[in-house]
């Protein structure tokens, strides 16, 4: 049961600061972009933060078996949104899966593509209420050269004052969608007309809640081929998002494992 | 959510999730699981503290924050670190909350501290305006009212010394662990006759909150500025007052006054904006300096522009080194910070000029390198939160008065 009542302008009017204080404060930055929901989201605010235009590159991690609707879609939003488009190819190595398999694969990919083109912060999609272990996470947050996260030690941010940032070679993840819920971000999405992958549409009554690779992804039992009823089914659904990756099936101090490690 | 370790904050906040229905049968039976595995008993408290090694330490490490909603009223829990070391951490969580829930044990060795005292100063100061006040642990007296009534007496003493009034905070008997009057007021104590813990939660945050008083005149943080056709868009955020396209402007510090052609909201041009909004605002004029925390307001400024800074600081370091001042996270280099006044938040203790401690408040007078725009916190939060770092580690944070 997702609350759908919050003010979306405001969430917006949050985010677009955050994106614009970090476009300001780093000096190269990068997006991820998965072409789900989210990062799709936050790529449309960044437009609307920036006079209409993405002023930074988006980094596709391609493990090379993402859906096919998937890569439909970046081709085609990557020519209206005019995106700087940087893909990273991962290899997908079949003897591991779930933990190790995003784990070691996508973070080696990434850290290969931050050093190759030397970005010292990246934008990720992230949202609080996804999982628990991200309840701790804030809007700016060092990640050593490893890209480990020492969630002991964070920045503080009080009013907006940002203390104790240095990254230590390593860079800085930027989270303008920190605040944001499941819930929200499809209204935004209808609000707004936000393209959006077809794959959380339904076909044959399945249809996908949460956008990972082929491999870790499946789809829920649902009807629902419309924006407006995804909203009407997240009101009524108390099963939580990941509830469709098999890497969630794991213990919760995988997942803090993972982000230790520096997988997003 | 403040208080002293072992008070049962986390308990308490694992109840309200559980209440709630944010958690669900499913996390719970998981944490159930891990505890049992971990070989200890389950405490609502591991709903919370989700990183391995806090649930074997038994303590949070940096604020978590959750929504819970509850009767159409959606809130956000910030859990902040009880230690004392980790005070930057309860900085943080104090600057973004609205209302403050204390909790107290009611056991015979633990009631009040100095910790409490502290945490509610600090949240008081950083701008928590209301406090609910939960005395836990009823239950290991029987919902006794005669353990009940000295430490509320006690806890409204307190309240009322740093200046809030009886309508600004209420105090409840509770057992977090018991999961008495927390949703619903429990009829078997007969005795308090006041409202659950979820009740009064509800009603402070429905009460037209803010008591900060809104800056009159139109004001807006620039972030930075890109060009646009030929002309330059402002980017930044609204922070009080109304502006509209055609209205003359002026960016403090510096006095450049320019003329807003255009104002937009996304893609979209908009006839007006107001505080809160993040918009672009055009105009033909350029900027020769780097105008990134400057603020845009109108001649008739109501804020003040100068080099030196009256604020009430509460220090997690002692004043020593290189210190910058941060106001909207833009650093200016301090040149010297005289104390007038030092105020033990912990016991209300104050004493004249002199060293001050980490963990103590100071009222200050800082001179600055250069000038720049500022605002008392009672009249605008953004331009008077301030924050001094050496190096970039916190040495210590508060408001301009
Ligand atoms: N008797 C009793 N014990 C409680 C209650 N609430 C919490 N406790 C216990 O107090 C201890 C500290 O609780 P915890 O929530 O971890 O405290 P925190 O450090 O403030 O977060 C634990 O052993 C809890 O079981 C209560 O209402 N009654």
């Amino acid at each position: 049961m997702q609350d759908d009542s919050r003010d979306i302008e405001e969430l917006v009017n949050r985010s677009v600061y955050i994106l614009r204080e970090g476009k300001s404060r780093n000096k190269k930055v990068a997006a991820l972009w998965s072409m789900g929901k989210d990062s799709t989201a936050m790529l449309s605010l960044a437009r609307e933060a920036f006079l209409g235009e993405v002023p930074f590159p988006v980094i596709h991690i391609d493990n090379g078996i993402d859906f096919p609707e998937t890569y439909k879609f970046r081709e085609k939003l990557k020519d209206e949104w005019n995106l700087d488009l940087i893909v990273a190819e991962s290899r997908i190595q079949p003897e591991l899966s779930g933990f190790s398999c995003c784990g070691s694969n996508k973070t080696d990919a990434l850290k290969k593509v931050m050093d190759e083109y030397g970005f010292d912060a990246l934008i990720v999609s992230i949202r609080r209420d996804e999982h628990g272990i991200r309840a701790k996470e804030k809007y700016f947050s060092p990640r050593d050269r490893d890209f480990k996260w020492d969630y002991k030690n964070q920045p503080a941010e009080i009013w907006d004052n940002y203390i104790g940032m240095e990254s230590d070679g390593g860079h800085i993840r930027i989270h303008p969608l920190l605040d944001w819920n499941e819930i929200d971000i499809w209204r935004y999405i209808q609000m707004r007309d936000v393209p959006i992958n077809p794959l959380y549409f339904s076909v044959k009554g399945y249809r996908y809640r949460s956008l990972g690779c082929t491999h870790c992804t499946v789809p829920i039992q649902s009807d629902v081929d419309s924006v407006d009823g995804i909203i009407k089914e997240l009101k009524n659904t108390s099963v939580e998002e990941r509830a469709g990756r098999e890497q969630d099936k794991e213990k919760e101090y995988v997942m803090q494992k993972l982000r230790q490690m520096g997988y997003m | 959510m403040l208080g002293h370790k072992d008070h049962g904050k986390s308990t308490l906040i694992g109840r309200m999730l559980i209440a709630s229905g944010k958690v669900t049968p499913d996390r719970i039976d998981e944490a159930k699981r891990a505890s049992s595995e971990a070989g200890v008993e389950f405490e609502p408290a591991f709903l919370l503290d989700t990183f391995s090694d806090e649930r074997e330490l038994g303590m949070t490490f940096d604020n978590t924050r959750v929504q819970i909603s509850h009767e159409d009223t959606l809130f956000e829990l910030i859990d902040v670190p009880g230690h004392e070391e980790l005070m930057k951490s309860m900085l943080s969580g104090s600057s973004s909350a609205d209302i403050g829930v204390v909790v107290v044990s009611a056991k015979s060795d633990e009631g009040i501290t100095d910790q409490t005292r502290r945490h509610v100063y600090v949240a008081k100061m950083f701008g928590v305006s209301r406090f609910v006040v939960a005395v836990n642990k009823m239950d290991l007296s029987g919902f006794n009212e005669e353990t009940f009534k000295p430490l509320k007496a006690e806890i409204g003493d307190f309240l009322g010394n740093i200046g809030l009034r009886k309508q600004d905070f209420e105090i409840i008997p509770i057992s977090a662990r018991g999961d008495v009057n927390i949703i619903r007021r429990d009829a078997s104590v007969k005795w308090y006759s006041g409202r659950s813990l979820f009740e009064s939660l509800v009603a402070l945050a429905h009460e037209s909150g803010n008591p900060h008083s809104l800056p009159p005149d139109p004001r807006l943080i620039i972030q930075s500025v890109i060009p646009r056709n030929g002309a330059t868009a402002i980017l930044g955020r609204v922070i009080g007052g109304e502006i509209k396209p055609g209205m003359k402007m002026t960016v403090f510090p510096g006095s450049q006054d320019i003329d807003v052609t255009e104002i937009l909201k996304g893609m979209k041009k908009a006839e007006s904006a107001h505080k809160g909004e993040s918009v672009a605002l055009v105009t033909a004029e350029s900027f020769g300096g780097d105008v990134r925390g400057s603020v845009l307001s109108v001649r008739s400024f109501t804020g003040k522009v100068s080099n030196s800074i009256r604020a009430h600081i509460f220090f997690v370091e002692p004043l020593h080194g290189e210190l910058s001042l941060l106001l909207m996270d833009v650093p200016v280099r301090v040149l010297k910070v005289t104390v007038d006044e030092v105020i033990d938040p912990s016991s209300g203790r104050r004493r004249k000029g002199g060293e001050v401690k980490p963990l103590e408040t100071a009222i200050v007078r800082i001179t600055l390198g250069k000038e720049i725009a500022f605002d008392t916190f009672a009249r605008c939060r953004e331009l008077g939160g301030i924050v001094l770092a050496h190096n970039s580690r916190l040495v210590g944070s508060g408001i301009v008065i």
